[in-house]
């Protein structure tokens, strides 16, 4: 093994653009420029109307946990290594459901969270859920914690 | 849906096979595709060169494909179809052989699932599974589906009150059938509740016994007219409907159910049948929970009553209730990658031709075999399913 282990970096040149992207305390998300659908994972066009308009915007952070899961056995070295892995579905107000980390006190299903788009230790943007219990400053102050701590108080 | 579609008159499945499930192998995939083809042709006394048309569907067969199968075998078909719906496969693959069968576009079809397993080479299929895979899921630790199931398991949990006891009804019955199937990886292994409990967690309340054990092999059975399977003098099963839909539900939050609620009562309508003259149900059982969203999308019972239906069902082949995934389902046999869309099938066609053998479900005459598949992000997006009778002379 050479060089430091990291959470996996790899993307395609759509989940590039959602790192490129990627602001200061917000949710940065794929919007189309036609419909004002707002998507994700990110498409070539929009799942709504087909348009390839498509802008990455600040979008309404706010959502429900659906469910979490944490996992024992990740075929991914980074997250074995920290197993057992938080991670869970968020039915954003804005409407789409994102799969992300989940801070640990938000695992319950109907927790209301404030989801963040940050760069992870790979250099690549990551969704974060962090619960609505902190007012939305104090959150992104929480999210930006964790992830220059490398996620490590999330499990 | 405004037009019926036609019955499959004069369609006749023939030739069920199974090439033994290894756990790894060196060999590649068209060693299992091309010995479940010869596997086929012996039983059913067909020679090589009666096959003008072939369907398959193989996660490691690329960089190769159906078209450079034609060469690699020695084949000359007329009609090809590569299917890559996952645990829809093989229904799928059956009607679209029926119909380019029916029309006389062809009149021997091969369908075969089957894949390879390399040391190391399901983690390399699953983190690069496909775009949304890379973007959106494996990033979250949720590389290959254990993540996205343990969310759906998760979710069907709180909401319809299902235990870990109710999927291991699912699990051990399974496991019971399997011991039955000399072909199973898991035939001489029995299992049993506190076993199926106390084993280890993989991803939240999934746990070992919940998932299949990723393996090579292969299954295909022969699409071909009536009259063909009357001169071969070999017994066969008539398609009374079947159906695919995908991407059902996309508004869903989590996958609660599936193309099965779209397309259920066409479905029994065409056949003239309903939930209680199915002889056997085979689902696609990579997890329980799967198998449970397809016996309520399928009528066996209402949406959220499943963990009841189990408490209160036999699934074992010979326990009288609904015969369940009868050779033991992927769980408990194995998952051969492609050969998982195909195997419930190729029981089914064994149950209805009375080649079963240890675990053959007394007097089958009629059953249900369903398809679901491919996790893109969150929850399989395909599903088939077929009524299937056994073929009078
Ligand atoms: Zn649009």
């Amino acid at each position: 093994m050479t060089g430091k282990l990291t959470p996996p970096a790899a993307r395609t040149r759509l989940g590039l653009e959602m790192t490129a992207a990627v602001a200061p305390n917000s949710l940065q998300l794929q919007c189309c420029e036609q419909c004002t659908t707002v998507q994700y994972p990110p498409r070539e066009v929009c799942r709504c109307c087909l348009s390839g308009d498509l802008t990455w915007r600040a979008v309404e952070p706010a959502g429900t946990v659906m469910a979490s899961s944490a996992l024992h056995h990740c075929l991914d070295p980074w997250f074995e290594q920290r197993a057992p892995w938080l991670m869970g579905s968020v039915k954003l107000d804005c409407g789409p459901l994102v799969l992300a980390h989940l801070a640990a006190e938000v695992t319950a299903a109907g927790s209301p969270v404030w989801v963040f788009s940050l760069k992870d230790a790979s250099g690549q943007a990551v969704l974060i859920a962090i619960s609505q219990s902190l007012a939305l400053d104090q959150a992104q102050i929480r999210a930006q914690q964790l992830i220059l701590s490398d996620l490590q108080e999330m499990t | 849906m405004s037009r019926k579609p036609k019955p499959y008159q004069g369609v006749a499945l023939i030739a069920p096979y199974t090439v033994p499930y290894e756990r790894v192998s060196e060999r590649g995939a068209a060693w299992f595709i091309g010995r479940t083809l010869a596997g086929m042709l012996q039983q059913c006394g067909l020679e090589k060169s009666a096959v003008d048309g072939l369907a398959v569907s193989s996660f490691t067969l690329p960089p190769d494909s159906v078209i450079t199968l034609t060469e690699h075998f020695g084949l000359q078909p007329r009609w090809l179809e590569q299917i890559p719906l996952g645990g829809a496969s093989g229904v799928v693959a059956m009607q679209r052989a029926a119909r380019a069968v029916q029309a006389g576009d062809v009149e021997v079809v091969a369908c075969i699932g089957g894949d390879t397993a390399s040391v190391g080479g399901f983690t390399d299929l699953v983190s690069n599974f496909s775009n949304f895979t890379v973007d959106a899921a494996y990033p979250y630790g949720a590389a290959g589906p254990n993540a996205a199931f343990s969310l759906i398991t998760r979710y069907y949990m709180d909401n319809y009150g299902a235990t870990r006891e109710d999927f291991g009804r699912i699990a051990l019955s399974q496991r019971y059938n399997a011991n039955h199937y000399p072909d199973a990886l898991f035939y001489k292994k029995k299992l049993d509740m506190p076993s199926y409990l106390e084993a280890p967690p993989i991803a939240g309340d999934v746990h070992l016994f919940d998932c299949v054990m990723p393996c090579a092999g292969a299954d295909g059975f022969i699409v071909t007219t009536v009259e063909r399977a009357r001169q071969l003098q070999v017994p066969w099963v008539e398609i009374l409907s079947c159906a695919e839909q995908h991407n059902a539900f996309p508004e869903d939050p989590v996958q609660y159910r599936g193309g099965w609620n779209y397309f259920r009562e066409d479905l029994y309508a065409a056949a003239g049948l309903g939930p209680d003259d199915m002889q056997f149900l085979q689902t696609y059982d990579d997890y329980p929970v799967i198998c449970m969203l397809q016996m309520e999308g399928l009528g066996f019972c209402d949406q959220g009553e499943a963990p009841a239906f189990v408490r209160e069902t036999p699934l074992t082949f010979d326990g009288e209730g609904l015969p369940h995934n009868t050779s033991g389902g992927q769980l408990s046999v194995g998952q051969a990658g492609s050969a998982g869309g195909y195997l419930g099938l190729v029981d089914g066609l064994r149950q209805l031709t009375g080649r079963a053998d240890q675990h053959q479900v007394a007097g089958a005459e009629v059953g249900l075999v369903s398809g679901y598949g491919m996790v893109n992000y969150d929850r399989g997006l395909c599903t088939s399913a077929a009524i299937l009778q056994r073929g009078v002379l």
